[in-house]
Order: structure tokens, then sequence, then C-alpha cells
């Protein structure tokens, strides 16, 4: 029966998953599973969105007992457990190096979105107008984003996604500091742009391990529209939120 | 509900797509349009995410997940 693969946690993990899903232990980690019957995941958009939800919800219920897992993309299915033995193994040294990093930190975005208002019926070459706002829509969704970024703690694990008028900047910061972290986003609106803080999360964007392709630390670096990048001043994601 | 929150909530599920859904999944969909030698992996992510924001806002609704400030989906949806 085709098993579909939610995250990996550390070796020895005795976290019970929620119903439905089984662990089974590997090599790489303890992987939380569950049989389908479907041998691929659906194209539709809809289902694609259920089951992204769906798949967040398991993931999240590791992270909610107290561990960071490395979760898995939301991929086809494994033809049965040996397959997805086979190829979580092969990447088991890997995976095994991630969890330390992530031990005790989740990944918290934040939203940055510029919209602007369709220029008025009665506008003089309205229809221009408005191809010169969807334009101008990323360059001013980046400056927001820089603005925003400014103001928050600086940290060293951080990655941006970038698409039309919105800038998404998730950081990877340790538990205790989710408050503090909600605190300086929220101090950050500002007059042309929304902020919409979302966290704790699994960390998606720093580890992922996607099936048949294994683990990704840097999943949005070289992809089109989307740009990643770190500061370059040391690590200073755990002491700045001491 | 307010607009804000549902706006909120299409923001939240669209970037969650994007970190979730496996890159392999999309490009998929590239390679069959790509025959036209149209370069449209871009557009196929945004036609994607424009259909989920619809579904999200016509079908599933909205709710405060325990997990985030944001709304994303009932528990429902995901059955």
């Amino acid at each position: 029966m085709p098993t579909h693969l939610y995250c990996l946690l550390p070796p020895g993990s005795s976290v019970a998953p929620p119903a439905s899903v089984r662990a089974i232990p590997l090599r790489a980690g303890v992987a939380w599973v569950r049989d389908t019957d479907s041998p691929r995941l659906s194209r539709d958009a809809r289902d694609a969105a259920r089951a992204t939800v769906e798949h967040d919800r398991v993931v999240s219920a590791a992270l909610s007992a107290g561990v960071t897992p490395v979760p898995a993309s939301l991929a086809d299915p494994y033809a049965d457990d040996a397959d997805l033995k086979s190829d979580v193994d092969v990447h088991a040294d890997n995976i095994r190096l991630a969890y330390a990093p992530l031990a005790g930190m989740v990944e918290m975005t934040v939203i940055v979105a510029v919209h602007d208002e369709a220029p008025p019926a009665d506008a003089p070459n309205r229809g221009r107008a408005y191809l010169e706002q969807l334009k101008n829509l990323p360059a001013r969704a980046a400056e927001a984003a820089a603005r925003v970024e400014h103001g928050l703690p600086q940290i060293t694990d951080v990655r941006r996604r970038a698409e039309g008028g919105r800038v998404a900047i998730s950081h990877l910061v340790p538990r205790t500091a989710e408050q503090t972290y909600r605190e300086a986003a929220a101090g950050m609106a500002g007059d042309g742009y929304r902020i919409v803080v979302d966290g704790p999360r699994a960390p998606y964007s720093f580890a992922l391990f996607a099936p048949r392709r294994g683990l990704i630390t840097d999943m949005w670096l070289g992809e089109t529209n989307l740009v990643a990048d770190r500061h370059d001043s040391g690590d200073l994601s755990r002491k700045n939120f001491g | 509900m307010r607009s804000d929150e549902l706006d909120d909530g299409k923001l939240v599920l669209s970037d969650l797509v994007n970190r979730v859904l496996d890159v392999g999944v999309v490009i998929t969909g590239h390679v069959m349009i790509s025959i036209a030698d149209i370069d449209l992996v871009s557009l196929d992510l945004r036609l994607l995410i424009t259909s989920i924001e619809t579904a999200a806002q016509k079908e599933f609704g909205v709710s405060q997940p325990a997990h985030a400030d944001a709304p994303v989906l009932p528990p429902s949806a995901g059955k």
C-alpha cells in the first residue's frame, strides 16, 4: 500500500503520532507516515490545498509535542514502507546532522503584502495606470519588506520568498522567543503595506526532506521568483533572543 | 468575519503551499506546458496559488488555527 511521509523526528523520539499516523524507526530517525489509497498526489488545486493543510497539521503535532521535526515536502507517496525506507536511508547521514541546529527552534514568518486600489473608473489612461501599478508592486513589496526586516531582531537563519506584491520572510527562532518575535513584527506595521505573522511552524524553509530528492536546506536558493539570503554576521539567533 | 481576516488567511495559505508543496509537483505541469516552447513556470505556480486562494475563500472558509495568529482553514478542510 502507498505510504505518505509527513516528517522525520530525531532518532529515539518517543512522541506518539496522531491517530491514523504510524511511526517507523529508521536509521535517519523516526518517520511519521500514513497509508494512502492513491499512488499519486492529486494535482487538483483544491485537493492540494486540503492535502497541504492536513500534512502541516500532522507535522505541527510533532512540533506541539516539543520535538522539532525535519518536515517532508508534500509529494507523491512511496510505493510502500520498504520504498520509503530505502530512499530515506540513502540520506540518513545528512538528515541526522540536520536535527541539532533545529532543536528547540521553530519557523516564524512575516508576510509583507502591498496592494493598490485599482485606478478610479474616470481616471485618464486607467488601463495603463493599472498596469504600471502591477509592474511596480514587486519593487514596492521588496522595499516594504526590507523596512520590516530591519526592525526585526537580526537573525542568522532567514529565508525570503517574493512573489508579486508580497514578500515572506521566514526566521528560525527559539521556541521561547515566539512572543518577542510577534511583538517586534507587530511594531513594524506601516502605511502602504500589511503584515501577517505566521507561526510557529516546522522549519520547512530551513530543513526539508523532499521524497526521492533528499534533504534541502536552502530550498529557495536559485528558484525562479524566489530569493534566498543569509545575514553574514554570525549565529545571532539564540543569542539575540537569549 | 472581517475581510482583512479573510485576506490574511489567503496570504498564509498561499505561502504555506509555497513552502510545503514539493517543487516537483508543480514542475509536472510545467513540463506539459513547455512543449509550446514558452516558459510558464511562474505562471503555472501563480495559477495554482490563485486557484487555491479562490477555493479557500469560496468553499473552505477560514478559522483561527492554534499555532498561528492568522486564519488558514477549518479542521474539516483537511478531511
